[in-house]
């Protein structure tokens, strides 16, 4: 087995959509728990044949048993829904401040019209199961992003929102940030209302006002998940795909984490087209159509494998994973591609 | 020229969504080398940060990110770049921007509102980077506009809501023929009409395989070499059946390994589609 699967404890499979994050995560885990490892696997959204294989087509949301033969798997969807509810009804002081955050318009855009909670949700279920120590290892199958660093910098971004810098300095509080304006505060203010129109500036204080208290529980868990991110307990791994487009953006993934002290512990390359079974030319004309869908074949071989020399540069330990005629869509599927996994 | 070209050159502004690598990027450079051929002023604006390379100089080309795009909105208003510097380089500020949710979405569409405002393109092209992203980027400035209920920002968000839901504007879904990517764009399709009553046109069912039958032989390879064909076949038609519910004109275009290099053949088959 290779070291990364032996020594760290949760596995970040990150990636953009479509390139089989879903599977390979559910491929992981089942390997993993018949490597003796009682293991927990948080997919998001999986597609229907994998849900049925993982027997998530019922249960939602709860955690699930999965059926294997040797070893102890369960299964558990990643919901995000409602999810900043949950966190602040965690974190408040008292009913009486979750109901003023609750009932703020700010914060009602904020967690229901607008995007950008998903990831963040996606990383403070992580925190909820690292103390569950009935699991030796945990999968997490991550929400498509844009980017990968849009998913580790989620926590920040939220905790960076509920800044308490930026409180005291609408509350006029603090004489750090007075002291970077001076008299420009005021000036300052009366432009973001300009901007920003009056109505929202009250709103946005009041809701300032309202989670005042909160910042410090927002502080922790960013502290905690980025610690966590850091250190060797947790690996995240990449799955792409091979064509041209992926591959750079790999590269970029890889600085942008480094940037961040987190290391790229592997790239799953997956669905990367094998090499055709070759013809003759005497073969080639005798059958002209084989021979041309062979030419499609061996140039998508070539391509992909072009790409892959391109990922093999950025000295990341690297899977290759074929593709496969049919997607696992059972147990016994998603344990040999597991195994070829973790190889 | 088809019907697909001749509605895309009615139309000011056309957004090209889908999941990610279903080909958004080069159908862009494609669709937009077709209107470029029928002497259409066209631009391309890209959303992604991680676009991997601008089209080529024929072509104008905007990236478009929230703090450059913010910058340029708010120099507008308050004119002068040393008031600007004072208040917003600063980190409470810039903290601020980032992280309200749906104003970086509402900052780029008000670019988008503005380049189509000036006239200086006929049609913008706009390459979105992902499904995801897609719908926050036309959600948002609802959000916004209903956040900030008075001040600019206000009426920018709802001159933008107008636009994005004019007929001058037309959102085409792009597919590939694969179980999830089908799923997705019903799913966007849904997510999209839930916003408003946006402008969706045309389905893009791109990557698809070649047509060919062959032969029947009782030689090995080309026993194999059929096999693997009729089984993507399969899965191909199997995946693409669910796409009917998507209820929209759609097109058909093939895979084209290496597609980068062969913008000009993509570019041929949207003109005639």
């Amino acid at each position: 087995m290779n070291p990364v699967f032996q020594y760290s404890r949760i596995f970040l499979v990150g990636g953009p959509g479509g390139v089989g994050k879903t599977t390979l995560s559910a491929a992981l885990a089942v390997a993993l728990a018949e490597g003796g490892h009682p293991t927990l696997v948080l997919t998001v959204d999986p597609a229907k044949r994998l849900a049925q294989a993982l027997g998530l087509k019922t249960i939602e949301n709860s955690l699930t048993p999965v059926p294997l033969a040797n070893g102890k798997l369960w299964a558990s969807q990643l919901h995000t829904d409602r999810f900043l509810d949950e966190l602040i009804h965690r974190i408040a002081k008292d009913p009486d401040q979750e109901q003023r955050i609750f009932s703020n318009p700010i914060y009602q855009t904020l967690s229901r019209e607008l995007g950008g909670t998903q990831e963040y949700a996606a990383m403070e279920r992580i925190l909820e199961f690292v103390d569950q120590s009935q699991y030796t290892k945990i999968v997490v199958d991550t929400p498509p992003t844009q980017n990968a660093l849009d998913l580790i910098t989620a926590p920040r971004r939220m905790f960076d929102f509920m800044d308490t810098s930026v409180l005291n300095w609408f509350s006029g509080k603090t004489s750090f940030v007075a002291g970077l304006f001076g008299r420009s505060t005021h000036l300052a203010l009366k432009a973001l209302q300009r901007i920003f129109g009056s109505h929202f500036f009250d709103a946005f204080e009041r809701f300032l006002k309202d989670i005042d208290g909160l910042q410090a529980g927002f502080q922790r868990r960013n502290f905690e998940l980025m610690r966590l991110l850091r250190s060797d307990a947790c690996a995240f791994l990449l799955t792409t795909i091979a064509t041209e487009e992926r591959v750079k953006e790999c590269s970029l993934v890889q600085t942008a984490l480094t940037d961040e002290s987190i290391a790229l512990r592997m790239i799953l390359l997956n669905q990367f087209e094998p090499e055709p079974p070759s013809l003759t030319d005497e073969e080639s004309r005798q059958w002209p159509r084989a021979a041309q869908w062979w030419a499609h074949l061996a140039e998508l071989h070539a391509s992909q494998a072009r790409a892959r020399d391109l990922l093999l540069k950025l000295k990341t330990p690297l899977v290759t994973l074929s593709r496969l005629d049919e997607p696992p869509s059972s147990l016994t599927d998603l344990s040999s591609l597991g195994a070829q996994l973790i190889e | 020229m088809g019907p697909y070209l001749s509605d895309t050159l009615k139309r000011r502004l056309v957004f090209l969504t889908g999941k990610g690598g279903v080909g958004k990027t080069t159908l862009s450079l494609a669709l937009a080398t077709a209107a470029l051929r029928q002497g259409a002023k066209v631009a391309i604006v890209s959303l992604n940060p991680f676009a991997s390379e601008p089209p080529p100089p024929c072509i104008p080309f905007y990236s478009l990110e929230p703090e450059g795009c913010f910058r340029e909105y708010a120099l507008k208003i308050l004119r002068f770049e040393r008031l600007y510097t004072s208040i917003f380089d600063n980190k409470v500020l810039r903290t601020f921007i980032r992280a309200a949710p749906g104003l970086s979405d509402t900052v780029i569409g008000g670019k988008i509102w503005e380049l189509v405002d000036s006239r200086v393109h006929d049609l913008l092209i706009v390459d979105l980077p992902s499904s995801g992203h897609a719908v926050s980027f036309f959600r948002s400035p609802r959000g916004v506009s209903h956040m900030f209920k008075h001040g600019f920002v206000h009426e920018k968000a709802e001159r933008i809501n107008t636009l994005f839901t004019s007929p001058e504007a037309r959102i085409d879904l792009v597919v590939t023929p694969t179980e999830f990517s089908v799923t997705e764009a019903l799913e966007l399709r849904t997510s999209l009409l839930g916003i408003a009553a946006l402008p969706l046109g045309f389905c893009l069912r791109n990557q698809l395989l070649p047509d060919i039958s062959i032969e029947e032989s009782s030689l090995q390879t080309v026993t194999l070499l059929k096999r693997s064909y009729d089984t993507r076949r399969h899965q191909e038609e199997g995946a693409l059946a669910g796409l009917a519910a998507v209820g929209l004109p759609s097109l058909a275009l093939p895979v084209i390994p290496n597609g980068l290099n062969r913008i000009g053949d993509l570019a041929e088959r949207l003109s005639v589609a």
